[in-house]
């Protein structure tokens, strides 16, 4: 907009004020670019958005190394946390057979979307270059629908993907449940240490590279929530007391939990369950001493 | 932290050092002005302040304007622990900010980014920077070659392959 703006301010001006103009340009850009570092250069590309460092890929070879690099990338990431933009996802989707399905709270990290099917398959999304890749399929499992966990894993440098299934256990025929991940980059899921609980199917929270999960609902009661690192999981477990509609957010990079608590009267023992307190409580999200993998 | 806050206290900010311009005009700021920046401050920490800091990749027109800059921000610092202090400061400090550098014709900013370069101050760069990357983001690859005097050493084929790639970013 801003540029149309200024091309037609040119056109309607007559060809000399244009030409002084483009003289002052040169002039001072000449001039300071001969003492324009390369550090600096790299600084202010940092700050540009993804749109107009695509264009810019185009410039010459050297903005193009220096853009695709991976320093870059991550440069670019930083100052872009300083400038947050918002992204407005639907609330609902077509429930075509292959189309994306409901989402029960969209999964992102950096920028980075997670996104699964109703056909169980699964893509990242990068909405700022519109680039799309699609994931391996993951074990098949008894019971569908759950949750996906997207981190990113700082000891490995990594972005990883966890998912929870179910599997038969023989000879005993129970369902059990079982982790696996996918360490972006590979094309293989990897099985890791079985949660000790049963895992509920909601969308799993990310924060500071551990993923925080939680324990399938016993008739509506929650009692805890197990705790994964999306590298080699280790499990943790929080809130050891009953709790009634846990809910989990990523909050400034902590973790939030939200409950009802449930009182026991003392007049009527027992089950008499008398809910109402809200309760809001920050969880120290743990520091992993990584195993290696 | 504690045995900080109380020598600024005390003698509000410490010792004066001097900063000498290219063209030898002289500053004198408190050390926790100056040390804002990463260069002058590891010359604190060295002791090799005594005689003045000559800066002679610096203006002075340009030092005054890095000298304000420190000035203004240097409540940032000192009063971290001072809440009230920092909040009600925030507001002006913005708005001194965004006055800088709107305010400035692009050489002057070019040399104020130069000068934040290399004296190290990271805020100062950081918003500096950020304003030339404002100024560049509408543009298109061919006005960035002109602005910064850059030859394309791509061939037609290359360049539009690259541009095929991601057509969308090329169209308003």
């Amino acid at each position: 907009m801003e540029m149309m703006k200024r091309c037609s301010d040119i056109q309607v001006s007559s060809t000399r004020p244009r030409k002084a103009m483009r003289i002052a340009i040169n002039s001072w850009s000449t001039i300071l670019l001969r003492y324009i570092p390369e550090d600096v250069l790299f600084k202010i590309l940092s700050w540009l958005p993804s749109k107009s460092l695509i264009r810019f890929r185009s410039v010459c070879k050297a903005w193009h190394a220096t853009i695709s690099s991976s320093r870059f990338v991550n440069a670019h990431l930083e100052c872009s946390k300083q400038r947050p933009s918002l992204l407005v996802i639907p609330g609902s989707f077509e429930m075509k057979k292959n189309g994306i399905r409901k989402w029960i709270r969209p999964v992102h990290c950096d920028g980075l979307l997670l996104i699964s099917t109703r056909k169980h398959k699964m893509m990242i999304c990068n909405p700022s270059t519109r680039e799309i890749v699609s994931l391996p399929e993951g074990s098949h499992s008894l019971c569908g629908g759950m949750g996906l966990g997207f981190g990113f894993d700082p000891h490995s440098n990594k972005y990883k993907v966890t998912r929870a299934f179910y599997q038969r256990d023989y000879p005993t025929t129970r369902q059990v449940c079982k982790f696996e991940v996918l360490t972006l980059g590979t094309d293989a899921w990897r099985q890791t240490e079985d949660p000790p609980y049963p895992i509920d199917r909601l969308t799993p929270v990310h924060v500071k590279g551990a993923i925080y999960w939680k324990k399938k609902a016993a008739a509506g009661i929650q009692q805890g929530l197990p705790l994964q690192h999306p590298r080699n999981g280790v499990y943790q477990t929080f809130l050891k007391k009953a709790v009634m509609d846990l809910h989990l957010f990523n909050y400034a990079d902590s973790l939030v939990a939200q409950w009802r608590l449930i009182l026991q009267s003392a007049a009527a023992p027992a089950a008499a369950l008398v809910t109402a307190l809200l309760a809001v409580a920050t969880l120290m999200s743990c520091n992993f001493k990584g195993a290696d993998s | 932290m504690a045995a900080a806050a109380a020598e600024a206290t005390t003698d509000g900010g410490g010792k004066m050092i001097i900063l000498i311009s290219a063209d030898g005009k002289r500053f004198e700021v408190t050390e926790a002005v100056a040390s804002q920046s990463q260069l002058i401050s590891n010359m604190i920490e060295d002791d090799c302040t005594e005689n003045g800091v000559r800066l002679p990749n610096v203006d002075g027109d340009i030092l005054t304007m890095v000298v304000d800059y420190c000035n203004m921000h240097a409540g940032d610092a000192a009063a971290a622990g001072d809440t009230m202090k920092a909040s009600s400061t925030e507001e002006e400090l913005k708005k001194f900010d965004a006055e800088l550098v709107q305010a400035l014709e692009n050489p002057v900013l070019f040399k104020l980014i130069l000068a934040a370069n290399f004296l190290n101050i990271k805020s100062l760069l950081d918003m500096t920077c950020q304003r030339v990357a404002d100024m560049m983001s509408g543009k298109t690859p061919e006005q960035m070659r002109e602005t910064f005097s850059i030859e394309n050493d791509f061939t037609p084929e290359e360049e539009a392959a690259i541009r095929q790639e991601n057509a969308w970013a090329f169209d308003d």
